[in-house]
């Protein structure tokens, strides 16, 4: 009897062990934007005015990443600003009451002509500090500058990679009659224009550090030539040499330069270095070989060729300078760039007599649409982080710079009543 | 016999017919050429427009054997009827489909048992492909309390999971949590990391973001939540 007693035991106790756990497979993120409540820093009476302007361009910028989400001030349960940064304490349950999931806290000091921010980031949800203090200093000016690289930094330390929010772009435009270089915000903000020579000016590049710019102009009479511009510097030709050079594009490691220059009667890819030098021929096909875009790792480009009798992309790697093709659809292929994480290469296919943006993945060759419009979408720029991508459009009639997320969310257009905008380049971060 | 008036009327006879026949074989042709007609004109345009009707004649035409294929399909009908009497002859050794209708005879407490046996072979069903789905890891017996609360997690930490990551690993975070009666989470220990401290602190975030959860069934203490995009592609 007190054997059945066990065995009917034993087999309770197995049923109930099988009960007591269970297995749940989350299968992905609903998309709920990540909601971050920014408080207004501490400032002193004198600074309200600086305190409010910087408040105004952080949440602008944390909200242009496409990730976070600012919580109204009227749903806080805690004082709108920050008070005693020093020793704040932070009442988790009140931000987690209002959905929050991260804070910002901070202070601003401003001395003379410049400024020092300070600032604390907290996780409300696992209820701790996320990452160190910071703080940021500037000249005054600079302050909205400063808002966009904090946040910047807050996509990182929840992300673990940089916002781009104090990145910028660089594009062609004909608005005073002559194309020429402008430089605006990543938003479409603060637009200046960098080059003044009434000659064709195209194809701006950033160096890797967002610091150098290159173009192609038809300034001094030689035909196309590439100018490097230095910030706060005058600007110089790249290369001392007589043939025409179409377009030169930095290698995102290395500091050279692929260059797209027309010698011994044919186009072909040549490398130079940063400062002009050292000219190495890259392709020695009969056909024209132009357009080229790095590879992340610097060690391959993908390019434009028309070998086979219609324009196609190319892979060179350059360590073993075997090129492939990866394009086998359409009849005219162009504007290829490596994505800043190495999976996509976004590019224009002609698709009817328009252009639409497509992504291919460089080793499998699976393609799929990102912008397709009735009218042309064409010269896609990535961000450097990845997430988003600049490019031309004429969808509004007149050529435009618009970006999008590379989810094909979030369509902006950042350049109205700037003529036509062409030929758009994302800088990466200067620091 | 061997009169010569005789052999006379034979052979006159004889004359008499062969000119009847050459008659009758000369008359029939001059009939049949119809020298007086007139010949008849057919305008071709209206030949052309009804070439349908054209064809329809030589489409009805062709309806004829086609009749003919009907009747010829009829006529293997026929035997058929003559196979019935065979069944006939087996509705002696068929009592077993004359038990069909018994069903019928079914008290409606019976008839509720079966539909209600049959439900719960459906439910059964469904009940397994939803626990693969949501991922019970319920051997054996199927506890359909236990799948729909796991449904309902899964629903609740997909809605809370805000990947922030920027990329994405191969492996992904698992975490187990420890839940009181009334789903209060204990505690939250990562088993597996991601590789990616951004996406393991992503899987936390909605862990404590969904917290408390729902009651658990009775019993039910222990979760091991697998945060995997890969398993919604």
């Amino acid at each position: 009897m007190q054997r059945w007693i066990l065995i009917v035991c034993v087999l309770f106790s197995a049923a109930a062990e099988a009960q007591d756990r269970a297995r749940v497979v989350v299968p992905g993120s609903g998309g709920r934007a990540f909601q971050i409540a920014v408080r207004k820093f501490e400032a002193g009476p004198s600074q309200v005015g600086l305190r409010e302007k910087f408040h105004q361009e952080l949440t602008r910028a944390l909200e242009y990443s496409s990730l976070m989400k600012a919580v109204p001030h009227k749903a806080f349960l805690e004082p709108i600003e920050t008070r005693d940064f020093e020793n704040s304490a932070v009442r988790f349950e009140n931000w987690r009451g209002i959905g929050a999931d991260a804070l910002v806290d901070g202070q601003v000091l401003q001395s003379g002509s410049s400024v020092r921010i300070r600032f604390k980031v907290w996780d409300v949800v696992r209820q701790r500090r996320q990452g160190k203090p910071g703080r940021l200093d500037a000249e005054v000016k600079d302050l909205p500058k400063i808002a966009r690289e904090l946040a910047d930094e807050i996509v990182y330390r929840f992300t673990g990679r940089r916002g781009v929010s104090s990145t910028q772009i660089a594009f062609v435009s004909d608005r005073s009659g002559n194309k020429e270089i402008y430089v605006m915000n990543a938003d479409g903000s603060g637009k200046t224009r960098v080059t003044g020579n009434r000659s064709i000016n195209l194809f701006p590049d950033w160096s890797a550090n967002g610091r150098e710019l290159v173009y192609t102009s038809y300034k001094g009479g030689r035909g196309a030539d590439l100018w490097k511009l230095i910030q706060g510097r005058k600007g110089r030709r790249l290369i001392d040499e007589p043939f025409e050079k179409f377009r030169g594009v930095w290698s995102p490691k290395k500091g050279t330069l692929a260059v797209v220059m027309h010698r011994n009667g044919n186009t072909d890819l040549f490398s130079v270095r940063g400062d002009g030098r050292r000219i190495q021929r890259l392709t020695t096909s009969r056909g024209i070989d132009a357009s080229p875009g790095w590879s992340p790792d610097g060690n391959k480009i993908v390019f434009v060729s028309d070998r086979t009798g219609s324009k196609q992309l190319y892979i060179k790697n350059l360590g073993s300078s075997e090129e492939r093709r990866i394009t086998f659809r359409g009849s005219y292929n162009a504007s290829p760039a490596w994505s800043p994480t190495g999976e996509w290469i976004a590019f224009a296919a002609q698709t009817g007599s328009n252009f639409d943006i497509y992504l291919i993945d460089p080793e499998s060759g699976y393609t799929t649409p990102l912008v397709v419009h009735p009218r042309s979408d064409e010269e896609p720029a990535w961000s450097p982080d990845g997430r988003k991508l600049a490019f031309r459009s004429s969808r509004r009639g007149r050529k435009e710079v618009y970006t999008i997320n590379i989810d094909g969310s979030n369509l902006q257009r950042l350049t109205p009543d700037y003529g036509n905008s062409t030929n758009p380049a994302w800088s990466g971060w200067t620091r | 016999m061997d009169r010569p008036e005789f052999r006379q009327a034979l052979i006159a006879s004889a004359v008499g017919h062969v000119v009847l026949a050459i008659l009758l074989i000369w008359i029939p042709g001059r009939s049949m050429s119809f020298p007086d007609e007139a010949p008849i004109f057919v305008d071709v345009l209206q030949s052309r427009a009804p070439a349908a009707k054209a064809s329809a004649p030589a489409a009805k035409a062709a309806p004829k054997p086609k009749q003919v294929v009907d009747e010829a399909v009829v006529i293997p009908k026929q035997p058929k009827p003559l196979p019935k009497p065979k069944p006939e002859a087996k509705v002696e050794p068929k009592p077993e489909p004359a038990k069909k209708p018994k069903p019928a005879a079914l008290t409606p407490e019976q008839l509720i048992a079966k539909i209600r046996e049959k439900r719960g072979a459906e439910a059964e069903t469904a009940g397994t492909q939803a626990a693969g789905s949501t991922g019970t890891a319920q051997a054996g017996r199927f506890d359909p309390l236990m799948a729909a609360y796991v449904k309902r997690l899964m629903v609740l930490l997909y809605n809370n999971w805000t990947t922030t990551a920027f990329s994405m690993s191969s492996t992904f975070p698992t975490f187990e949590v420890e839940l009181s009666a009334s789903g209060k989470v204990q505690s939250a220990r990562k088993v597996r990391s991601s590789g990616n401290r951004h996406m393991d602190e992503s899987a936390e975030r909605a862990i404590w973001k969904t917290d408390p959860f729902p009651p658990p069934p009775r019993g039910l203490r222990k979760l091991q939540i697998v945060f995997d995009p890969k398993a919604g592609a």
